[in-house]
């Protein structure tokens, strides 16, 4: 038996930031984590000679040394700059769609003039929707993380009240007419991978204003490169990492978390666990239903996971200006109705609209010389996918990635002609190495039941339990897991009195 | 802001009811411990198993020294798999537990088996036991099936060159079986090397298929040590014998896939590159990396292969001697210390371990993630040691039952 100050079951971003944490605050820690890589999705995979990134590709909060972002304070904060670089994307995004071919340039300003410029009839509703994005951001931002009464809410933050309780598609079909502006101003709706209709609005607000401040960020060596920091980090600061370690149980006695066993039958004393790990799993595998109270597991069992994703990496073997690859995101929409583009339920259909990532733009040394890596990201529904036969797997799989190279060709002639390495993955693959259910990929899903005002509570329902991740406050994607894992580790430090009430406040300042 | 938006917080509610429904009804859709990550767990575990326990129903001597082992599933079905893909077999040989990842044989159309071809090596480990000490009956442990070697419509040509040496046509059997029935677009030259004509494997399979299918596939036999009679090619293949064999068609419109010894491979990957043929139009097995270390280039010259070092596993509470002329891999399996194993070629990286400390050598086409060389991490399959080390590998994916995460994409 080994005794630890806290246990984390799962070295994703939000275990390993969470990890970080509380060892350089000097707790004893150990990492769990079932995979024999650290990171969870923040990690490559290889395929001579291209190294692919799995999840990655547009990071936000990082910003400029004039203008930094909040993920860019808390990596700070951990000592995860001092190991990483970061490139920093020239413009947004380009959004293609039959009848638009939209540029959306980073910064406030900026943006409003192109989309003013493109849609100069829209003016009006474009700039009420850009002030009501930013307001909701600064409103959030200004709560400090406190939970204002309903009274304060509605009076003071109106518009941040009514985006807590709305869907994106509220404020975007209110103000703007034009579906192809729609389009260009709601298109980042597949970085949270649910469409207007039903992506919440405070999300949408917060992200899209986040990119448009802090600019679109990539880090050098790939995410596999931020997640090895995070190891550093811990290991430096006395903290072990076990990979290749499952967490069969966590422990708990008289309504108290005491400590984890491992697959490996080590018990790991611990009067904190941390479950990085997707909370359905956590609850009735880890900890078991008759250890948690029945309001927890109802809690459960209303929330809905997010879409997963269908991804085509290709590994090309030309540079990326013999293949006219100028834009690093380019959103191919086969519609201009947003709803239309990931339908509740679409069936085993090649998906008509995806991002290409063309990661060369942003970082020449992504791949070797005279070559270039892309990739074709499609929102996926899990449960669609549990319906496939094992004998018509890659088939499907085959189907789907002629489908988008065929349409990404269209823009791109050249690529066609030039892929050498080819590897496909679907929400199978994510819920294979994760153990997600459906192989969500933003834990979640992003609807305003689920938005950060509501979402599972970092303190879980047994003393000493806490989660940390996609699944947790505020949500899904690399800045919001990684500042999760942050603020659980200050509620951490906070309850077993490391810290101060008021300085574990000041600190996770903004992050709601 | 209008109070009726409000309403749409509760825009899921008729989610919210079927959900509590299905968990009341079916715990186990995420209840069973053994259904983590929901429904789509089960399946991820159908398509991917970590390990899977298999029959030997059948082995078939198919020269000499090569045998046909035909795996029949015991408990679950067999993987699906894509023609030249592989598995890695599990074999306990003199107290050791180790592996060997085996190409399959045999076309995914038949449903319900897969074949797995091994030649015994003169001295090899694990081969002859595999090719004359398991018996029909027997019980084997297999991964599920890896690998990129593979034909990928939406990537390569209907026009294929397969140029396999000796044992390296296994991959190709599978391959050529399911796309004449699967792609009839497809035609396929095969120039198949081996050591003698009574050596060559598949041989009465390939010529009936090439018979039955004389417009799409074409075998030519190449004799690097011919008896009098033979009136085919002979030697080893040459640059002047692809020419003349392939023809003066469109180069660019051929897709080639190589398979056999490593010296073959790099020998034909430069006389290819030579004729011009594009390098992503040449497909080759992983198992192109090289076991035999000493001289490679980097290898330095004053290590005996036989120097012996001592590794320390922390983690595991154990010490051990090992050679540098050994994969670690291998001399920890010799020690009992198990990792993951798939590929044993540096690829899947499933053996990825933290070198603590330590000095070792890795062949130079072994490729190794930038974030992980700087991390220091290694594939213990692909490293030989040079110094006394301090390791922390994985744990074996077998003692983690309810594991998905063990494998490639």
């Amino acid at each position: 038996m080994k005794d630890f100050d806290a246990v984390i079951v799962g070295a994703g971003l939000g275990g390993l930031s969470s990890a970080a944490k509380l060892a350089t605050s000097g707790l004893r820690v150990r990492v769990l984590e079932r995979h024999i890589r650290p990171g969870g999705y923040a990690t490559s995979f290889y395929r001579d000679p291209y190294e692919f990134d799995v999840s990655l590709h547009a990071l936000s909060g990082i910003g400029t040394p004039g203008l930094r972002g909040l993920l860019w304070t808390v990596l700070a904060d951990l000592g995860v700059t001092d190991e990483v670089e970061f490139n920093l994307a020239g413009h947004f995004y380009r959004s293609v769609a039959p009848g638009l071919d939209f540029r959306m340039p980073s910064g406030r300003e900026a943006a409003l003039t192109a989309l003013v410029d493109a849609f100069p009839e829209e003016r009006r509703g474009l700039t009420r929707l850009m002030h009501r994005f930013f307001q909701v951001r600064d409103d959030a931002a200004g709560l400090q993380g406190r939970r204002p009464s309903v009274v304060e809410s509605l009076i003071k933050h109106p518009l941040l009240s009514h985006a807590v309780a709305s869907p994106l598609a509220v404020a975007l079909y209110h103000e703007v007419k034009d579906p192809r502006a729609r389009l260009a101003a709601g298109q980042i709706w597949s970085y949270f991978g649910l469409p207007p209709s039903r992506l919440s609005l405070l999300m949408y607000s917060v992200g899209f204003t986040n990119y448009l401040t802090f600019g679109t960020a990539y880090p050098r060596g790939k995410s596999q490169a931020l997640s090895n920091a995070f190891v550093n980090v811990i290991e430096r600061a006395g903290g072990e990492i076990s990979l290749g370690d499952a967490a069969r149980r966590i422990l708990v006695r008289d309504g108290a978390v005491t400590g984890v066993l491992t697959e490996h039958e080590e018990h790991l004393r611990a009067p904190v666990v941390v479950a990085n790990v997707n909370p359905v799993t956590a609850a009735l595998d880890l900890i078991g239903p008759d250890n948690l109270p029945e309001r927890f597991l109802r809690r459960l069992s209303i929330a809905r996971p997010s879409v997963g994703s269908f991804c085509v990496y290709l590994g090309l073997s030309a540079d990326r200006t013999d293949l006219g690859l100028e834009d690093y995101e380019v959103f191919f929409n086969h519609t201009l109705d947003l709803d239309e583009q990931l339908p509740s339920r679409p069936g085993l259909e090649p998906p008509g609209s995806f991002l290409l990532s063309a990661y060369n733009v942003i970082d020449p040394e992504f791949s070797p010389p005279g070559t270039s890596v892309v990739t074709l990201v499609a929102p996926a529904v899990g449960s669609e996918w549990a319906r496939v036969s094992p004998a018509e797997y890659h088939q499907l799989k085959t189907r789907f990635a002629e489908h988008m190279i065929n349409r990404a060709s269209e823009l791109y002639p050249a690529l066609r002609d030039h892929i050498d390495v080819l590897v496909t993955s679907t929400p199978i693959t994510n819920t294979r190495y994760t153990g997600n259910i459906d192989g969500a990929i933003y834990g979640f899903a992003c609807t305003p039941s689920e938005n950060p005002a509501f979402r599972l509570e970092r303190r879980g329902p047994v003393a000493g339990l806490y989660f940390a991740g996609a699944w947790t406050q505020p949500g899904g994607g690399y800045e919001p897991s990684i500042n999760s894992g942050h603020l659980t580790a200050l509620a951490i430090l906070e309850d077993r009195g490391v810290i101060g009430k008021g300085q574990a406040e000041r600190e996770s300042r903004g992050a709601a | 802001m209008k109070l009726r938006d409000y309403w749409t917080l509760f825009a899921d509610a008729p989610t919210v009811a079927r959900t509590i429904g299905t968990w009341r009804a079916a715990p186990a859709l995420v209840g069973d411990s053994r259904a983590l990550g929901g429904q789509l767990g089960a399946v991820a575990r159908h398509i991917h198993p970590t390990r899977l326990r298999v029959r030997l129903s059948g082995r078939r001597w198919e020269t000499d020294d090569t045998v046909t082992l035909t795996l029949t599933p015991i408990d679950c079905p067999l993987p699906a798999f894509l023609p030249g893909q592989y598995v890695n077999v599990f074999v306990s040989v003199g107290g050791v537990h180790t592996s060997r990842p085996l190409s399959i044989s045999s076309s995914p159309s038949r449903r319900g088996m897969i074949d797995l071809t091994v030649k015994r090596k003169p001295l090899g480990f694990v081969s002859p036991h595999l090719t004359d000490v398991v018996e029909v009956g027997d019980t084997l442990t297999i991964t599920g099936a890896e690998g990129d070697f593979h034909f990928h419509p939406a990537r390569d040509t209907d026009d294929l060159v397969l140029i396999a040496g000796g044992v390296g046509i296994t991959p190709f059997m599978g391959m050529i079986e399911h796309l004449l029935e699967a792609r009839p677009q497809t035609h396929m030259l095969l120039i198949y090397g081996s050591s003698d004509a009574d050596r060559i494997i598949f041989a009465q399979r390939l010529a009936r298929l090439a018979a039955e299918h004389p417009d799409r596939l074409a075998v030519v036999h190449v004799i690097e040590r011919p008896r009098l009679g033979w009136l085919g090619e002979t030697g080893l293949i040459d640059a002047r014998m692809l020419q003349r064999l392939i023809g003066s068609g469109d180069l660019g419109r051929k897709t080639f896939f190589l398979c056999g010894p490593h010296a073959m491979m790099v020998a034909v990957q430069g006389m290819l590159a030579d004729m011009g043929v594009a390098r992503r139009r040449v497909r080759q097995d992983c198992s192109a990396v090289r076991t035999d270390v000493v001289g490679a280039p980097g290898w330095p010259p004053e290590v005996d292969p036989l120097d012996r070092f001592t590794v320390r596993i922390p983690n595991r509470g154990v010490v051990l001697e090992v050679m540098a002329g050994e994969n670690l891999m291998s001399s920890l399996e010799r020690g009992g210390v198990l990792t993951p194993a798939i590929c044993r070629v540096g690829t899947c990286g499933s053996c990825l371990t933290r070198l603590i400390e330590g000095q070792a050598y890795v062949p130079p086409e072994v490729a190794v993630r930038r974030a992980d060389r700087e991390a220091g991490y290694i594939h213990t399959c692909t490293t030989y040691p040079l110094s006394d080390m301090v390791l922390r590998p994985p744990f074996e994916a077998s003692r983690r039952s309810r594991s998905l995460a063990a494998g490639t994409i």
